[in-house]
């Protein structure tokens, strides 16, 4: 029996939506920042490892400054200088993007690990965001609960997307990007520096996902842990196909995804029997039926993973 | 090929190698550590005995075969990052059918688990072959998707006690009987050194000659260096990519299989510790060449081997052999340009690209 004994009274929207936001928000971000740099062309899967050295490095500033806002912009500055290497990787040396991300992913794993080994516990508790609760806001039926006594990295979240949708679709920087990720010959014609877009995209990437980094290891948790990121930036990577590399639907991709790990999170309260192996897997099932289902609309960014070489 | 190409790509190996090492020496150094001492320590953790050796070796073997499945796939033009999903899945199938067959006389057990674990990664790989031929869905996604579903369904299977679960202690299978198992080479000594390491070098050579000596060989390289050419020669992706992906993930199902009935003769969840990704820096480190796949896969075993004894006696975290693994590709993959006469794009582009696309000069 796969599902048995739900007791119905314990499920709440509450119970269920508040940690989805909660779980959600760092897989946002760094989702967000993946989907820059995709519409540029380049497919970054060392975004797992870019998250991470921005939760280690984070919760390191955090604990050596005792300054949680000095944490998150070390987070990024972290994360932009992981993209940076990355970028002149895959740009200036054309190196395989596909290779280069599994390096990634590795080396900021060992490195992390070393780091969090050195400095040893304190690393792991140290001063982290508290909940920001909206006056007047926050008594609201459901939606004060599920939303309006979050940390700030939640209302900042909802600003981000706002930024990003604005940023791609209503500017000529964000035009500049999807042109230079579809037909990058014809980008340089019109005169875009293809490359140099590329990496103001990658940095970018960069600076969310060292956000969404930070908001694991000083939002959700107090404090970082060897390998916290755990695979939530590869559900970061599959949020941004799922969401069709659009901010918005990225963003409410993650929070999809992160509903099944908040379902997990809950299935012993609700007395739900389910293996959490099979609510483990839906987001990736759900991730490979959209491939397929929505793949007519669904066609990545033309150039995706191929480097620019000029013309003669 | 010629010689002089061929010095060049090990010359660039040899080289991203050193980086590795460096990087590592500056890392240790960092930490107030003796750099000599932890040196020390990996060479003696992965070639300092007969244990040492057979330990490196053991490590090798999955580390090849999920290498030769990478090179495979990629001969073709497909990226497969799926090679971690297929160890759990051929694994898993492997210990089924060993634990399913117990009964038969001898040899048949260990050629059942041997087959079964080919087909399950096979069969899981050629999902993504069979999606990106029909379907048109981007097999690089979908290999890396179907990694997290393979695991998952390992770790229900060694839970569930209707299934591979052996009791209530831990959640694991019972053990493989001796007569599945991939048979140690030295039983007289203290080296674990077993079959699958033999196993994996006649792959390394079997994947060689199919590629370099065959017709199906010829099909699958001429795909993957020019798509169009091949079409006009009735070959492309829509007929051969299943079978070509089933090839690359029964190769690295064998890993998992290697892994479970020479080593840990129990299947357990989370039990590959990253090989299915390490293989691909090893493919990477040889060029794609399954035969130079074989060092690349030892010194990787190596690594992997030594650090244990890294963090025992020198007190330097295991984890620096991740960061070794992680310079060496980014040594490798940066500098592989100046390998090339023409770049690694596909299509009409400029065929000898000056390295610097950055420059300004065509701006409107």
């Amino acid at each position: 029996m796969i599902v048995s004994g739900i007791n119905w009274e314990s499920v709440t929207l509450v119970g269920l939506l508040a940690p989805t936001i909660r779980y959600g928000t760092p897989i946002a971000f760094a989702s967000l920042g993946e989907s820059f740099s995709q519409r540029a062309g380049v497919i970054n899967i060392g975004i797992e490892g870019v998250m991470l050295s921005g939760a280690c490095m984070g919760a390191v500033a955090s604990l050596g400054t005792g300054n949680v806002l000095v944490g998150f912009v070390a987070a990024m500055v972290a994360a932009m200088v992981v993209m940076a290497l990355i970028a002149v990787l895959v740009l200036v040396l054309r190196a395989n993007q596909i290779v280069v991300g599994v390096g990634v992913n590795l080396a900021v794993l060992g490195i992390t690990t070393i780091v969090a080994k050195r400095i040893g516990s304190d690393l792991t508790n140290v001063n982290a965001l508290r909940p920001l609760r909206i006056p007047g806001l926050k008594d609201w039926p459901w939606i004060g609960e599920i939303v309006f006594r979050s940390k700030a990295t939640v209302y900042l979240l909802f600003l981000v997307v706002i930024g990003c949708s604005l940023l791609l679709n209503r500017t000529s920087w964000g035009l500049r990007v999807k042109s230079v990720g579809e037909m990058p010959a014809a980008a340089d014609a019109a005169g875009i520096v293809v490359n140099r877009v590329r990496l103001q995209a990658m940095l970018l990437c960069g600076a969310l996902a060292g956000l969404g980094g930070a908001a694991l290891s000083l939002g959700s948790a107090s404090g970082f842990t060897e390998n916290m990121v755990a695979g939530q930036g590869f559900i970061a990577l599959v949020a941004v196909i799922f969401g069709r590399w659009r901010p918005l639907p990225v963003a409410l991709g993650a929070m999809f995804f992160s509903l099944f790990i908040a379902v997990g999170f809950n299935a012993a309260p609700w007395g739900l029997t389910i293996a959490p192996q099979i609510i483990n897997s839906v987001p990736y099932v759900a991730s490979l039926a959209a491939l397929v289902i929505l793949r007519k609309n669904a066609s990545p960014p033309a150039s995706l993973s191929q480097p620019f070489v000029r013309k003669r | 090929m010629n010689l002089r190409e061929t010095l060049r790509k090990f010359t660039l190996s040899l080289g991203g190698i050193v980086f590795g090492f460096v990087v590592a020496a500056i890392i240790i150094a960092l930490q107030g550590k003796s750099i000599s001492a932890s040196l020390g320590a990996l060479v003696e953790g992965s070639v300092g005995s007969s244990f040492a050796i057979g330990n490196t070796l053991n490590k090798a073997a999955p580390l090849l075969l999920v290498a030769l499945g990478f090179i495979l796939a990629n001969a073709a033009g497909l990226v497969s990052i799926g090679g971690e999903g297929q160890i759990f899945i051929g694994g898993t199938c492997a210990v089924a059918a060993a634990l399913g067959t117990s009964s038969l006389p001898k040899p048949l057990p260990l050629v059942a688990a041997l087959v079964a674990g080919f087909a399950g990664g096979g069969f899981w790989s050629a999902i993504a072959g069979w999606l990106r031929a029909r379907v048109g869905v981007n097999e690089v996604i979908v290999t890396l998707l179907l990694n997290y579903i393979a695991i998952n369904i390992t770790e229900y299977v060694t839970n569930e006690k209707g299934l591979l679960r052996d009791g209530d202690a831990e959640p694991q299978s019972a053990e493989i009987p001796g007569a599945a198992r991939l048979g140690r080479l030295l039983p007289n000594s203290t080296s674990q050194l077993h079959l699958g390491v033999i196993l994996a070098v006649i792959a390394a050579i079997v994947v060689w000659f199919i590629l370099r000596r065959t017709v199906p060989g010829f099909r699958i390289r001429m795909l993957g260096k020019n798509a169009q050419v091949a079409a006009r020669n009735g070959v492309s992706l829509r007929t051969m990519s299943v079978g070509v992906m089933f090839g690359a993930g029964g190769l690295a199902g064998l890993a998992g299989t290697s892994m479970l009935l020479g080593e840990q003769f129990r299947l357990r969840p989370g039990f590959s510790p990253g090989y299915g990704f390490d293989g691909i820096a090893v493919a990477l480190i040889a060029n794609n060449n399954p035969l130079a796949a074989i060092p690349a896969a030892v010194l990787f075993g190596g690594l992997r081997a030594g650090g244990n004894l890294l963090e025992a006696q020198v007190q330097v975290p295991q984890a620096l052999v991740l960061v070794i693994q992680g310079a060496i590709i980014f040594a490798v993959a940066g500098m592989s340009l100046f390998l090339q006469r023409t770049p690694v794009v596909v299509g009409d582009r400029d065929p000898d690209g000056d390295g610097d696309n950055q420059t300004a000069g065509a701006t409107a």
